[in-house]
């Protein structure tokens, strides 16, 4: 084996540093899914009979559905009578400080190397923890309220301001939409709820970290963030998850939605425990986000890098409806070992002079597959509509796939759409510079990989940013087929 | 399925087995021949498998309904006059030429004598009683092609009037082409016809064979139904061209698969700028290193017309290339669609792929539809792919304008040089002086 294999397969086998369970006591349900467990879950949240007639039909409805397997992706079958639909810390005390919080969860952050209280002061980042389902602590609030921005769980949110949520819920993605979107539809347990109100700027970013931690809890968050006009809100979505050996299903949906001149910039570092060497275990990411730019130049941006999940199943996308509205996609997806990824965006443009720009980079390694699937869409009266794409992909190793399946569908004569790709390895060129130049061959490596998705960095939260380039260190710092 | 498509599938197959009982009720003792036995294991396999609908991901634009609820027939010969003929070939290309007139062979306007030396034709009913070309056709026929839920092959197979394989022998350079003239002079009936070619280039041979499609009168109906099959052998080359003038309300399908040995090259030109529903798959397999494949289109679709090309190229050994270049502008209600896959299988390293796709959208009621895929399994390769659809520059019109030119005749000229990109990779200037000079008359006919 030459040294560069062996530096690869070192770099490969490189442990999820991330994997540990922590103990708190859980209540759950015990395993399955029937309507009662959907009355049940409503019930325990409280909720008014208008969500749960909402759950009932999303759960009539799943009931008619078939679990689709369209996507380059290769798993066993789900046994959702398997699944636990509702878990929740058992201790729920009312927190007014950080003393209060259950100190293992707060070893739990440290371990994470995000400490709650640091991030309070330090980073001014307001944190809504979301562990198994129920939020524990959020911070902030009161500072944001001030200025009448709503940052909640999504369960407060439905106490508190019902009304915002049954105008806006189920607005961007029908419980009708989708498999995993109508069972969440039916199950959701929690989530972030975000009202940024007319004319407001929210001063910081808002951020969540999901954490799943109960044995085989499925989680179902639902993510709802509303913009109203000349509003503007940057949210961060980050999580890790514990080692284990039994497969986990994650199906989320997240709403966005802006109004006139508003911006949601929505950034995700994703990564979730994906399985070991093998295969074995692993998250399945099946997730649902979608973004409708409802008004006049307002503006969704995606931007993830995801490396974690054995299985990542997603396509964050814009409905561009306003005229003059604008939709990115900015993604880095690194797959190892036997992860499977098949994600990307879809563009819809229904508005005159509406804008879209998609820029992917893939990376993989192992024996993973990466696939690139995205829709660029200009409708009938889309005049005046420009859409740039491009996607990358580096492969690391001869065993590992990538693959690219963009769709474009044009029926505006007016349109301008460019789609590029290109596939290729580390440049072998590039790596004898680099290393002539005495930098170690890893460390080249992650040069060129860190160079590759620059892009996609640049338009991450500073505090993202640098945990992201961590993440592609652990995920593969090295290689070079 | 639906209950909808089922009705369809067996309203289709219900005549589709009447024409082939009658077929076979007029055989008249030939029933022990090898073609007889051709054709009905492709009926055979037609009866158990259904037409593709649009919830088949290799048929996701291109609806064939409309195809196959008509209960065709078999076309019947016309008196097409010489003069009449020769407007339909290219003035200066010296060629051998065979006359397909509504689907059946016309003799008296054929030149089948002046086969050059080196090329061989003969009908696949005499091929399939020769052992050694019996056994390529056959692997030729196992071929799977690009795509999914294919029936129009087995179609083919069941109901091909005049196959022919096309053989060279070892180590020939033939100038001369042959030339397929396919022409519809029917209006009162329709009729479909299922033209059939197995190309078979012998090591390091090199020649070109042409089929075009054309129709006397721009109103007929009817469906033309084509499958080639091409093996290319060690270091030959095989030039396929494929032009498609047919009427306005004509469908077409086409299947062209092709198999490359070690350091052959395969180029096919398309063309289209008839018909009212359009498919053209193509697919090439490498079986050896060292090999090239050329895939050139231009399409120019007004009215309500659907042109779909479907590309596929199976990279499954190392140190292949392949290049694609599809260009074409749509206008008034036209769909286009382009399909293309490049797949490079484990270990097919140094593979080199480009695929380009550029398309005019003029107006606002016209869609173009693409999806250019890659599905890549080596790391050491360069693959790329563009795709790009937008509209004429207005600098450009203003320029041109500025120097003289009309609105009309600037525009007509950014068009003709659009699809001129792709028609200058032609080999024979007659060929494309015909083309870009349909292309202008079409253009300017609008």
């Amino acid at each position: 084996m030459s040294d560069s294999m062996q530096v690869l397969e070192e770099n490969i086998q490189s442990d999820y540093k991330y994997g540990f369970t922590s103990d708190i006591e859980t209540e759950s349900f015990e395993p399955g899914l029937t309507e009662d467990t959907v009355r049940r879950i409503s019930a325990k949240k409280e909720e008014p009979e208008w969500l749960l007639n909402y759950r009932l039909k999303a759960f009539k409805h799943w009931l008619t559905l078939k679990e689709p397997h369209w996507p380059k992706v290769d798993y066993p079958p789900i046994n959702y009578q398997d699944i636990i639909y509702y878990a929740e810390p058992k201790k729920k005390p009312e927190l007014e400080s950080m003393d209060e919080v259950d100190p293992e969860l707060v070893k739990t952050f440290n371990k994470l190397g995000i400490p709650l209280e640091e991030q309070m002061v330090l980073a001014g980042v307001a944190v809504d923890a979301v562990i198994d389902s129920v939020s524990i602590k959020t911070t902030y609030k009161d500072k944001l309220a001030e200025l009448g921005i709503i940052f909640s769980s999504f369960s407060e949110a439905v106490k508190e301001h019902p009304e915002l949520v049954k105008k806006y819920l189920g607005t961007v993605v029908p419980y009708t939409d989708n498999y995993f979107a109508t069972l969440n539809a039916a199950v959701f347990s929690d989530g972030s709820f975000v009202y940024i109100p007319k004319g407001v700027r929210s001063p910081m970013e808002l951020s969540t970290y999901f954490r799943i931690n109960a044995m085989n809890t499925g989680q179902f968050e639902r993510t709802l963030i509303i913009a109203d006009e000349n509003s503007y809100v940057s949210y961060l979505e980050g999580c890790t998850a514990p080692m284990r050996d039994e497969n986990q299903l994650h199906a989320a949906v997240v709403e966005l939605i802006t109004h006139d001149n508003a911006e949601i910039k929505y950034s995700t570092v994703q990564n979730w425990y994906p399985g070991d060497v093998n295969g074995v275990g692993g998250i399945y990411n099946f997730v649902t986000k979608r973004g409708l730019c409802a008004g006049y130049k307002s503006k969704i941006s995606w931007t993830q890098v995801e490396t974690g999940s054995a299985i990542t199943w997603k396509y964050p996308s814009c409905i561009l409806k306003g005229d003059s509205s604008v939709g990115e996609f900015y993604s880095v997806a690194v797959t190892n070992n036997r992860q499977e990824a098949d994600t990307g965006t879809k563009m819809i443009h229904l508005g005159k002079n509406t804008k879209s720009t998609i820029i992917s980079k893939g990376i993989s390694a192992g024996r993973s597959n990466n696939s690139y699937r995205g829709l660029v869409k200009v409708g009938k009266n889309a005049h005046n509509s420009q859409n740039f794409s491009q996607c990358d992909s580096l492969l690391m190793g001869d065993r590992c796939g990538a693959h690219t399946f963009p769709y474009l569908e044009i029926e505006n004569s007016s349109a301008r759409v460019e789609h590029e790709a290109t596939t290729s390895k580390i440049g072998e060129d590039q790596l004898f510079y680099l290393q002539a130049r005495g930098l170690s061959e890893e460390d080249a490596i992650n040069m060129i990989v860190n160079g590759y998705c620059k892009e996609v960095f640049a338009e991450l939260p500073m505090e993202f940013a640098a945990e992201a380039q961590k993440l592609l260190a652990i995920s593969l710092e090295g290689s070079v087929g | 399925m639906s209950i909808i498509s089922k009705d369809r599938d067996s309203n289709t197959k219900e005549w589709i087995k009447t024409l082939f009982q009658a077929y076979e009720a007029g055989l008249n003792g030939q029933s022990n021949q090898p073609i007889a036995a051709f054709k009905k294991s492709a009926f055979d396999q037609l009866m158990t498998e259904d037409f593709p609908t649009r919830r088949d991901e290799d048929w996701k634009y291109t609806n064939v309904a409309p195809i196959i609820k008509e209960a065709y027939k078999f076309g019947s010969p016309s008196d097409l006059s010489q003069n009449e003929f020769d407007q339909f070939l290219f003035e200066g290309l010296d060629a051998v030429i065979v006359a397909i007139v509504n689907g059946v062979l016309d003799e008296g306007l054929s030149k089948l004598d002046k086969m050059p030396s080196g090329l061989n034709m003969m009908t696949v009913a005499d091929a399939l009683k020769n052992e050694a070309i019996s056994a390529k056709i056959q692997n030729l026929i196992d071929q799977k092609g690009g795509t999914d839920k294919n029936a129009f092959l087995r179609m083919n197979r069941a109901f091909a009037q005049h196959g022919y394989v096309i053989i060279s022998d070892k180590n020939v350079q033939v100038e001369k082409p042959i030339h397929f003239v396919h022409i519809n002079t029917r209006t009162e009936e329709t009729y479909f016809s299922h033209p059939q070619m197995f190309i078979i280039g012998s090591t390091s041979s090199e020649f070109s064979v042409i089929e075009s499609y054309h129709s006397t009168n721009n109103e007929a109906k009817y469906f033309t139904n084509t499958a080639n099959y091409i093996q290319v052998e060690d270091n030959a080359h095989v030039h396929h061209y494929r032009l498609q003038f047919e009427s306005k309300n004509a469908y077409q399908i086409t299947n062209s698969i092709a198999i490359q040995s070690r350091d052959s090259i395969y180029s096919n030109y398309s063309v289209d700028l008839g018909g009212r529903i359009v498919r053209n798959n193509i697919s090439t397999e490498h079986m050896g290193p060292g090999v090239n494949t050329y895939y050139y289109g231009a399409y120019l679709g007004l009215d309500n017309q659907h042109i779909d090309n479907q590309t596929f190229i199976d990279h499954a050994v190392p140190h292949c290339e392949s290049n694609e270049m599809y260009k074409g502008v749509l206008s008034d209600k036209a769909r286009g669609v382009f399909n293309g896959k490049v797949l490079v299988r484990q270990d097919a390293q140094k593979t080199n792929a480009y695929q380009q796709n550029a398309s005019l959208v003029l107006s606002d009621t016209a869609i173009m539809d693409a999806k250019p895929q890659l599905e890549i399994y080596a790391d050491d390769v360069k693959c790329s792919h563009g795709a790009t659809i937008g509209q004429l520059d207005q600098e450009s019109i203003f320029y041109l304008k500025s120097r003289g030119l009309s609105d009309e005749g600037a525009k007509t000229l950014l068009q003709k040089a659009f699809i001129g990109e792709v028609v200058l990779k032609f080999k024979f200037q007659p060929i494309i002086d015909k083309v870009l000079s349909m292309v202008v008359t079409k253009l300017s006919k609008k």
